[in-house]
């Protein structure tokens, strides 16, 4: 297998120079070793194309895979880290670029692929599949206008939905302070990229969901992330996160990338933001216009409030100021006097009348005086009556025999017609 | 009724309140009643938003039931705040 002269690779030997004195055979370990460094060196950053088979998504969260085109394999890991920033777990079958190093797995002599990123094949196939999902979940209606819930004017409770870590959550945070600190922040933490966000921001929004009715219920939710590429985005793509949204019993803002990224959770969230900061002052009128409104309804109240006293006031100086009330005691006097006045009237008009009565009484008395019959009678008149009482006028009326009455002034006398 | 709906009610009724108000064909009585009741809506709505400093809580889930629970930007961000 090797001869006296060194046959050993000069890097090895350069490498392995602690054994360079001693002619010795490697150690299966040495050489895979050697191996690995050499592998290691030359291979540290490689791009390769291929297509997924026999993935296995092990326990301890790291990805075991081959790539394979038609003429070799390559098995290939990929260690947890890196798998928590995939948008998506790719599947066997799948086309992708795997960018990593190459290295060696000294127990199995076996050298691998450690990847480091997984790319789909073809950037059109995201934005085709975002596509196809957006118009599969429009034509259902969940992001129809009537579905969507009016922000509530005041809110005092803003559930936030982000990373526990990174600049979003400190920007609302900043936001809301500064503006409206008599705000509540209820903070629902979720990963936002990577494959634990999808199950995350699901569960995130459940919880929320479960508030309704309790006294914890916010009035608004935010779901929010920082700006990133498509594939940073895509948990926000996810059908099971916009039908999250699209079911989260309260308002919700969805407030995703920079202003011009958009995600189908924009779609299903009652209202879109354009960044997390804006969200964050979209539910937040500010304390101080609040307070500044307040005190001018106060102002008003106030204001209307004297006005409608001096009104009154001026209302009652005025009729004060009446000469009725200023003097009553004129109108006091002032009554005396017609009374004075009526009562001389009256007075005045009954001794008229009454005198008046008397004249006529006399007028009528000598009138009557004058025509009495007694009158004539005293003259030494008789006048001749019938039997039954009737005045004889004319002297043919009587007859011989007839019984008659001659009345005197002083009484009657019985008489005859002779002949 | 919620915080966010008592505050929003308040606000339009204040708005009621004072417009009666300042229309001036009140009866004086009524009027007095009316500046009364407005200044207690404005009272209790500036105790609603009588809080200096942000309150933030946090939802965590506990024993298979969620529960609130208070924070501080301190502990949220480290040091500042």
């Amino acid at each position: 297998m090797r001869g006296a002269h060194d046959p050993r690779h000069p890097d090895v030997q350069h490498r392995g120079r602690r054994r360079e004195a001693v002619l010795s055979a490697f150690s299966v370990t040495e050489l895979t070793r050697a191996i690995r460094s050499t592998l290691e060196q030359d291979f540290d950053a490689v791009l390769v194309e291929g297509e997924i088979s026999g993935l296995k998504h092990h326990g301890s969260g790291h990805l075991y895979f081959t790539l394979k085109d038609e003429g070799a394999t390559l098995p290939a890991a990929m260690w947890k880290p890196q798998v928590g920033r995939l948008a998506a777990i790719p599947r066997d079958g799948d086309r992708v670029v795997v960018s990593g190093r190459i290295s060696v797995y000294e127990p199995r002599g076996a050298y691998q692929l450690i990847a480091n990123l997984i790319k789909p094949v073809g950037a059109g196939d995201l934005n085709a599949r975002l596509e196809e999902l957006r118009r599969k979940l429009s034509e259902e209606g969940l992001f129809d206008a009537d579905r969507k819930k009016e922000l509530p004017a005041y809110p005092f409770r803003v559930a936030v939905v982000t990373s526990r870590t990174g600049a979003v959550l400190h920007d609302i945070w900043h936001v809301l302070s500064r503006r409206a600190p008599h705000l509540e922040l209820l903070l629902v933490p979720s990963p936002v990229q990577g494959i634990e966000a999808v199950p995350g921001i699901c569960t995130a929004l459940e919880r929320i969901g479960s508030l309704a009715g309790t006294p914890d219920e916010p009035d608004v939710v935010i779901l929010a992330r920082g700006g990133g590429s498509l594939e940073d985005l895509w948990a926000f793509n996810e059908e099971a996160v916009v039908r999250a949204v699209a079911a989260c019993p309260f308002p919700t803002i969805s407030a995703v990338g920079h202003e011009t990224d958009t995600t189908l959770c924009d779609f299903a969230a009652d209202l879109r933001a354009p960044t997390p900061s804006a969200a964050a002052e979209l539910v937040s009128e500010e304390r101080d216009s609040l307070l500044a409104a307040l005190e001018d309804y106060q102002a008003r109240a106030g204001g209307a409030l004297l006005h409608l006293v001096d009104r009154r006031r001026e209302r009652l100086e005025l009729l004060a100021d009446r000469p009725c009330l200023r003097h009553p005691e004129v109108a006091v006097e002032r009554a005396n006097q017609t009374l004075d006045l009526l009562s001389d009237r009256l007075e005045r008009a009954l001794g008229v009348r009454r005198e008046r009565a008397h004249a006529a009484l006399a007028l009528a008395a000598g009138r009557l005086d004058a025509l009495s019959p007694l009158r004539v009678l005293s003259r030494g008149f008789a006048a001749v009556e019938k039997a039954d009482g009737s005045l004889v006028v004319h002297a043919a009326d009587l007859h011989g025999g007839d019984a008659l009455s001659l009345r005197f002034a002083d009484g009657r006398v019985p008489a005859r017609v002779e002949g | 009724m919620s915080k966010a709906q008592t505050f929003e009610q308040s606000l339009s009724r204040l708005e009621i309140v004072v417009s009666r108000l300042e229309s001036g064909d009140l009866p004086l009585v009524e009027a007095l009643e009316s500046y009364e009741e407005g200044v207690q809506l404005v009272r209790s709505c500036r105790a609603e938003l009588d809080r200096a400093e942000l309150v933030i809580r946090r939802l965590v889930e506990r024993n298979g039931s969620v529960q609130t629970d208070e924070t501080s930007p301190s502990e949220l961000f480290g040091g500042e705040g």
